[in-house]
């Protein structure tokens, strides 16, 4: 119980950090971010939204307050969900906007994640348990490589030879066009058709790490003196791998979740943006390239915010799986 | 045995190998040019001496840039969107630019980039990490503090959200907005690893004779970490490379220059892939994974030797059997 106090203690703290940075990196950033917005956007471009010059001015008034009491403001905007307008959006607030657009997001990442948490670690503990045999040999190299190569090229590459010249899944947006969202049997299948290429990439990219991580630590569990006692009591190789060796190889790339995580909500931003897949990664790319500074500036927020919940559920999870903790 | 036996090596160099756990396979190719010691053992390593070949090959295409390619990459030298050729290896882009010069150009932007950001960052969490071991107490506190909310905030989106605050866009201001995010993992490492060193006695002894708290970082404790900085650094200009690539590709780099990532955003802006034109954005992925490869390479080469137990299990029966029997010896006794 301590131990979950402690670390929830820290998750405040880290997440009044990160809401400090948010609020501080527009006024540390050098010039003001309107000159940079009127160099890069087209005259047209302005003509066109007369409202988001209006909108980036009354954004920006709060930066002429001083600095306590506009931080004091934020901090009570974020405590009432208020994020803003967002100006590439407008008049959407940035709340509706991020609503829109996460479940997508949510659930390729959560999906994805966790395929490649358990394929990894199962392929991981397998390698390490016949070290040197073919899974380790050929499965441990090859996951390895994909792991190693950028998600954005792993996605390119998976869109033009999976997508375009082999034709099994389709390559663009996150349902069929012509459908429109909700709980009907067309949108949910086309949703999940179009998910399917994303998520394989997300697995493979990011199994690679889950593996390493596995069979670093089970290599030396394997070695232990309770993996021979199991086996001297006389019980099936299969289970003392999964209940013996696996069991306690496994809380230890499970440290790693958080920044594995926060690793995967990078990748998933590149495969939005190659897939054009209307989630959180390819708002946050958009926001950020039109200069939408509160949708961007909320969605980072959030962003970190994920990687701290996936840092709890972590933690709770450490409890249930290594007794010592609990006390 | 009968399947140990035939993979035991046997010629006069064996004796001359160390044996023990931490036994490190000597290069007698190296030792003959006079290599310092950590470049030997990383050349013996069969990984990371692979790593090092590419590495060395990719960089001198890039110093090479202006003899390999005859093109300018930023001319408009050819058809739009032809296959790779005889006149353009690589194909040409759908706007007619020559993509193999724009890659082998590309290489140079690239790579200053990612060793700029990687020395930024390796900089900045060598100080932060050795500062917060050494001192302890409240400026531990606040430096942990630092590096923990730079931990919890994923790295590209707060990548992506700096840049859209920065006015400019360019290599230099890459490099700053990159050593700026990625110090967090290296400045918890180094701190953990240097808590153990600012305790020893030689530290002590500094202090005593009254050297300043930078001058016993710089001069006591920083020498004792230096392979461990080292491999820091290269997993932070691996990381760099990506991030600086990725950053390129969507659209925050300078999108009228030559590097690898703004070779890809151009192929993704105008959707090429749809389009089937796989050179162009083929050859410069591939020139990014093979980079990454390289030092992942050199990577794994490091962890290896400095963990033995992640070795092949090759090499690791044959030492055990080595100490256990000392067979290997009599029989290298015996080739003489």
């Amino acid at each position: 119980m301590r131990y979950l106090l402690r670390r929830l203690g820290f998750y405040a703290i880290a997440l009044w950090g990160a809401i400090t940075l948010n609020f501080l990196l527009p006024r540390l950033a050098p010039g003001s971010p309107i000159d940079g917005l009127m160099a890069r956007l087209p005259p047209s471009q302005l003509a066109a939204n007369p409202h988001m010059v209006e909108n980036l001015r009354a954004y920006l008034d709060v930066q002429q307050q001083s600095l306590p009491r506009a931080y004091v403001g934020y901090l009570k905007q974020l405590a009432t969900g208020d994020f803003g307008v967002s100006t590439s959006n407008f008049p959407a607030p940035v709340s509706d906007v991020i609503g829109r657009v996460l479940p997508y997001s949510i659930f390729l990442v959560g999906t994805a994640f966790l395929l490649s948490f358990l394929l990894g670690t199962t392929i991981g503990m397998i390698a390490a348990w016949r070290r040197g045999g073919i899974v380790d040999n050929v499965l441990t190299p090859t996951f390895m490589s994909l792991g190693a190569f950028p998600a954005f090229f792993s996605s390119l590459l998976a869109v033009y030879f999976l997508g375009l010249k082999l034709g099994w899944f389709p390559i663009q947006h996150a349902y069929d066009l012509g459908l429109s969202p909700g709980f009907d049997w067309a949108f949910l299948s086309s949703a999940f058709r179009h998910a399917q290429l994303p998520i394989l990439i997300i697995v493979l990219v990011y199994a690679g790490g889950w593996l390493l991580g596995m069979r670093n630590v089970m290599i030396n569990t394997v070695e232990e003196d309770y993996v021979g006692l199991a086996h001297a009591k006389g019980l099936r190789d299969w289970r003392v791998m999964t209940h013996y060796a696996g069991r306690n190889a496994v809380l230890a790339p499970l440290t790693g979740f958080a920044a594995q995580f926060g690793s995967a909500v990078g990748g998933l931003i590149f495969i939005e943006y190659v897939f054009s897949y209307p989630g959180a990664g390819l708002t946050l790319q958009q926001a950020a390239l039109g200069s939408d500074y509160p949708l961007a500036q909320a969605l980072l927020l959030f962003f970190a915010v994920c990687v701290l919940v996936a840092n709890l559920v972590m933690d709770l999870l450490y409890v249930v799986l290594d007794p010592r903790v609990r006390t | 045995m009968s399947n140990i036996a035939p993979i035991e090596p046997v010629g006069p160099s064996f004796s001359e190998e160390p044996v023990g756990p931490l036994a490190l396979p000597s290069s007698r190719r190296g030792r003959r040019f006079g290599l310092p010691g950590w470049a030997r053992l990383l050349l013996g390593n069969r990984k990371s001496c692979t790593g090092i070949i590419l590495f060395a090959g990719i960089v001198t295409a890039a110093v090479a840039a202006p003899l390999l390619a005859q093109n300018s990459p930023t001319d408009l030298v050819g058809l739009p969107g032809q296959p790779p050729n005889r006149d353009f290896w690589f194909g040409t882009t759908d706007q007619g630019y020559d993509v193999f010069s724009q890659v082998v150009w590309g290489a140079r932007t690239s790579l200053t980039v990612a060793a700029c950001a990687a020395i930024a960052s390796t900089v900045i969490a060598t100080a932060l990490g050795l500062l917060a071991a050494y001192k302890g107490g409240w400026v531990d506190d606040v430096i942990n503090l630092f590096t923990n909310i730079f931990l919890v905030i994923p790295t590209l989106p707060l990548l992506i959200v700096i840049s859209a605050f920065v006015p400019t866009r360019g290599p230099v201001i890459m490099v700053l907005i990159l050593g700026f995010t990625t110090w967090a993992i290296e400045a918890r490492i180094l701190r953990s690893q240097a808590l153990s060193i600012v305790k020893r006695d030689f530290v002590l002894a500094a202090k005593v004779a009254g050297e300043g708290t930078w001058g016993i970082i710089w001069r006591e404790v920083m020498p004792n970490m230096v392979s461990r900085i080292a491999a820091g650094f290269v997993f932070v200009f691996y990381g760099s490379i990506i991030f600086a690539a990725g950053l390129e590709f969507l659209g925050f780099g300078d999108v009228n220059g030559t590097s690898w990532g703004v070779i890809l955003y151009w192929a993704q802006n105008n959707s090429v892939v749809l389009q089937g034109a796989w050179w162009h954005f083929v050859f410069p992925g591939l020139a990014i994974a093979l980079t990454v490869a390289a030092l992942v390479f050199i990577n794994y080469g490091v962890d290896e030797l400095s963990n033995p137990r992640l070795r092949g299990p090759r090499r690791q029966r044959r030492m055990l059997l080595r100490l256990l029997s000392g067979r290997a010896a009599v029989r290298a006794e015996e080739a003489r």
